[in-house]
């Protein structure tokens, strides 16, 4: 039998769910090599310009997606062209549940210096972030994080993906000893 | 100054907009000047607009608390746990945090319109080739039937039973042989020795019947004195 063209099916029938490179292997009963080899083969295939689907990884597996530069056509059969985005608040949430996952609710709200219990659970309910379970604050508040499909909406392949950010500690630190220098300056 | 209030996502917006705006560095500016612009806008809103307000006021609170700080030339030494900002350091540092989101969260809208250029698809619907199915299929017809009879059996139970209460009519006439068939026995009883565990009606029957009894002669009543005991006794005057 044709594995590859096997793994085509494979991946049509795993849909928006993806498939990871173990889940690939152990359903064709190949070996890692043998596995990316035909993943390989298969996505060039795709890449060329007579085919309307490609293999994107996205949330830590593999995927067919359709391709980025067909959009305008995709976008005719939708009948409300307003596409529906998240608000400058839910994104500003978001980066921050990112960048410091797993956090609490009052955490979010202290770097944003406003309340985010709404935006938090409207995130929940569109499965971006989730709880991860309880800290040991007093009141064991909920801790959250991001979800998949977070990954999958940003089209992130893996956490590790995110856009870079100096959050560091060190540089705080940096910055407080920049403004004792410059107090004892004056 | 004409700022609208839905323009930004929350106060530290508006003072990273109202920092911004003098174009120099955060580390130049005299935050005095943006917590007098942060406070006149707060006083310039709406008042009716509570919602929208109030998660301004917190910030105004805290700016207010630093600022009657800054001018009593209290320094940072004793921090007050029940506010956030205990100096200008402090809220410098909290808008340079800030926009590190703020500007972070740009790069996560172009990647959020990036995304919705391409489609996936839902699963497929798999579930036909699951193994049980066909065993699966038959238990749960079995289940569903006796399902079905219990339900039977429990409607059953449930339903309200016509049944038949007859009226146990007494009468005098019946009540008086009675009387008179223990009286030919016991010649003498407590007069409330008849009126033992009866209805209401047969109560008012056994009275009735007495009276009708002493009416025709054919019992005497007889009281000691008032309040003891009362004993009916046959009289045989046929």
């Amino acid at each position: 039998m044709n594995k590859l063209a096997v793994l085509e099916g494979l991946l049509f029938v795993v849909g928006d769910d993806g498939i990871t490179l173990e889940n690939i292997k152990n359903t064709l009963e190949i070996d890692e090599t043998e596995a990316r080899r035909l993943l390989k083969e298969l996505q060039e295939e795709y890449e060329k310009e007579s085919h309307g689907i490609r293999i994107s990884f996205l949330a830590n597996s593999f995927k067919l997606t359709t391709k980025k530069e067909h959009n305008v056509y995709y976008q005719k059969l939708i009948k409300t062209p307003e596409n529906n985005t998240l608000s400058q608040s839910a994104l500003e949430v978001l980066a921050i549940i990112a960048y410091n996952q797993p956090i609490t609710r009052i955490k979010v709200d202290e770097l944003r210096g406003v309340s985010s219990s709404f935006m938090i659970r409207k995130l929940v309910s569109k499965d971006l972030i989730k709880v991860s379970g309880k800290s040991d604050l007093p009141g064991k508040p909920h801790l959250y994080k991001t979800t998949n499909q977070f990954l999958d909406y940003f089209g992130l392949a893996s956490i590790n993906d995110l856009p870079k950010i100096s959050l560091g500690t060190d540089e705080d630190e940096e910055i407080d000893l920049y403004l004792s220098n410059y107090k004892e300056n004056n | 100054m004409n700022l609208n209030i839905n323009d930004f996502s929350g106060p530290l917006d508006l003072l990273l907009y109202m920092v911004k705006k003098k174009q120099v560095d955060i580390y130049e500016i005299d935050l005095k000047i943006v917590i007098d612009e942060y406070i006149d806008f707060i006083d310039s809103l709406d008042r009716n607009d509570l919602d929208k307000k109030s998660e301004y006021l917190i910030m105004a609170s805290e700016l207010i608390h630093l600022k009657s700080k800054l001018l009593l030339g209290f320094d940072n030494e004793e921090e007050d746990s029940e506010y956030e900002i205990n100096s200008e350091e402090d809220l410098r540092n909290k808008i340079i945090e800030y926009e590190k989101y703020k500007n972070i969260s740009e790069e996560f809208q172009k990647l959020e319109e990036n995304r919705q250029d391409y489609f996936t698809k839902i699963p497929e619907n798999l579930r036909e080739y699951l193994p049980d199915e066909n065993l699966v299929n038959q238990m749960e017809i079995k289940a569903l039937i006796e399902a079905f009879v219990d339900i039977q059996k429990r409607i059953d139970f449930k339903r309200p039973r016509t049944t038949r209460i007859a009226r146990k009519e007494i009468s005098i006439i019946d009540k008086k042989r009675y009387i008179k068939n223990i009286l030919k026995e016991k010649r003498k009883i407590e007069f409330s020795h008849l009126f033992e565990d009866n209805s209401k009606e047969e109560l008012v029957v056994t009275f009735l019947s007495i009276l009708e009894l002493c009416k025709s002669n054919e019992v005497k009543l007889s009281q000691a004195k008032n309040f003891s005991k009362i004993y009916i006794e046959v009289l045989d005057n046929e």
